[in-house]
């Protein structure tokens, strides 16, 4: 068995041993301490016969701490690293205490479970935090955030969407002094794949040319002049509205003029019995070609 | 009047009621789709293999991707954060709702006045059904229809008071369920595969083409127009007995 050998083989154990995750559960050092609390601690501070049991509970009591109400304001099932880092360190810190501390049969059995019911809340508080502060911290844009996900342990990529507005920000300058366009916001730097920034002249047709596209989020123009701007419109002189009316008689009067004159020449008549055998014909080709347009379409 | 001008007068009912509404390159009547399908070059991520031809704009391809969607008033999110890959599956499942011109055959009619339309049982290859649930395995829920019974608080929808949420396969126990039943029927679990012409494909690479024209075709054959209105063909032949 190679170096990676053993922690491979404990860590596979140990998603044997702890199949539904309780967050901190997926931080390698807890499992590292429940295993090291069953193997070394417990045959020195408990009978025997309740060894199994109790760490059972135990177990259980941490894969609990997944179990929180979800609410977008407290908890959605992930954490990132950083609370993981802090909710894991804190559980580990209070488990040294009492394995510190010597404590042996019910007495170690009530600290113990009664320090994961504290430890819960204090998770719950953490990934609160996280919701409110640190979670999809954009709030325009996309964002793309590393998470992990409580229920398997996963770490993935979460794409954080919200409105494709990010808004205006309109920068004055005087003439022939430098232009300065910070499009950086305040979550660019822990999104995941920043990628480049794409700086675009937008003209009033709305077209856009590529100005600038790097890893800077800062783009300066030196010297600007007016045709560097985007101008304020024109203050309109007042011009009378034509008249409509006027207009409308117009339009009707070369209406008027231009329409054609239809004239309908009075036409012999002819025998029924022929203009019914034309309709029937026409009845019959046309039901024949619509059939035939039908099937091939 | 004749007979026979009767049974002409009648034959000339059945193709048109026949035929009834076009149902190849078709958008179904029903917000945000739009009136017909055109291309669209600013379709986001997941909607981008409809471009050549779209039934949606690209305002509608990026609203298809909010974890609360404003277009089906459900929420990808109403038990935690989804894994990307189920997540994945639902912004293809509604981009091709949104999008695909190729519905036409599924379109039916509803509402209190069939003014509004929806897809019913529209055929969803095996391979496209049993991905979907594989990777929402480890995804909860709290619903089997996300089309309706959500519990409205402060502006979104969510799980129904006695609806826990479970992982997939509790309220989904196989492909089929989830293709059947999350969006009352929308979907039908077809046995075909991908590539056989008789079901389609719920997103598809664009480099490779639109695979669903093809079946759209299929199953919009004249036969199979005829083929529903039997009862129309023996009409005009009973209107000679009409005098």
């Amino acid at each position: 068995m190679g170096p990676w050998g053993l922690p491979l083989l404990v860590a596979t154990l140990a998603g044997c041993v702890f199949p539904a995750r309780g967050c901190v559960i997926c931080d390698p050092k807890v499992r590292e301490a429940l295993n090291s609390l069953e193997a070394d601690y417990l045959p020195g501070h408990l009978e025997a016969n309740h060894q199994k049991k109790v760490m059972e509970k135990i177990k259980q009591a941490v894969e609990d701490f997944k179990d929180l109400p979800i609410d977008e304001d407290s908890y959605m099932g992930v954490v990132d690293e950083a609370t993981l880092e802090k909710a894991s360190w804190s559980l580990l810190k209070d488990m040294k205490r009492i394995t510190d501390s010597d404590a042996k049969g019910e007495l170690f059995v009530k600290e113990m479970l009664w320090m994961l019911h504290l430890a819960k809340n204090t998770f719950a508080s953490y990934a609160a935090q996280f919701q409110k502060e640190a979670f999809c911290p954009n709030k325009c844009g996309l964002m793309l955030q590393p998470l992990i996900w409580c229920s398997t342990c996963q770490k993935q990529v979460h794409a954080c969407r919200k409105s494709k507005n990010c808004g205006k920000r309109e920068v004055k300058v005087h003439q022939m002094e430098d232009m300065i366009l910070d499009c950086e916001l305040n979550w660019h730097k822990i999104s995941q794949g920043l990628t480049d920034y794409s700086f675009y002249r937008v003209w009033k047709n709305n077209s856009e040319t590529l100005v600038s596209r790097g890893k800077e989020p800062i783009l300066t123009k030196t010297m600007v002049r007016p045709k560097d701007a985007v101008l304020p419109k024109r203050i309109q002189e007042e011009i009378p509205s034509p008249n409509t009316e006027t207009q409308d008689e117009t339009a009707l009067g070369e209406v008027a003029v231009d329409l054609p004159h239809t004239t309908v020449e009075p036409q012999t008549p002819k025998p029924e019995q022929l203009l019914r055998r034309r309709l029937f014909g026409v009845l019959i080709w046309g039901l024949v070609v619509l059939t035939v347009c039908v099937l091939i379409a | 009047m004749g007979w026979w001008w009767r049974l002409l007068l009648g034959l000339w009912a059945v193709p048109p009621t026949c035929t009834g509404r076009e149902l190849l390159n078709v958008c179904m009547n029903a917000k945000p789709h739009k009136p017909e399908p055109s291309p669209e070059a600013e379709l986001y991520e997941e909607c981008i293999p409809w471009k050549d031809n779209a039934c949606c704009t690209a305002s509608t391809s990026w609203e298809a991707h909010l974890d609360v969607s404003l277009l089906y008033n459900f929420s990808l999110v109403h038990c935690g954060l989804m894994m990307p890959d189920c997540q994945r599956h639902f912004l293809q499942a509604i981009c091709f709702y949104q999008c695909s011109p190729n519905l036409g055959p599924w379109i039916q009619k509803v509402g209190p006045h069939w003014q509004a339309e929806r897809v019913l049982d529209a055929p969803l290859c095996l391979e496209d059904c049993e991905r979907w649930w594989a990777d929402c395995r480890t995804s909860h829920t709290c619903k089997s229809d996300w089309l309706g019974s959500w519990a409205w608080s402060r502006g979104k929808p969510r799980c129904p008071e006695r609806a826990p949420c479970r992982p997939f396969p509790h309220y989904f126990p196989t492909p089929a369920d989830l293709c059947e039943r999350i969006w009352s029927g929308s979907f039908r679990a077809s046995p075909e595969r991908r590539g056989s012409g008789r079901c389609l494909q719920k997103w598809f690479e664009p480099a490779r083409g639109n695979p669903n024209a093809e079946v759209a075709r299929r199953f919009a054959s004249p036969a199979r127009s005829w083929a529903r209105c039997p009862g129309l063909l023996a009409f005009p032949l009973l209107l000679p007995l009409l005098s």
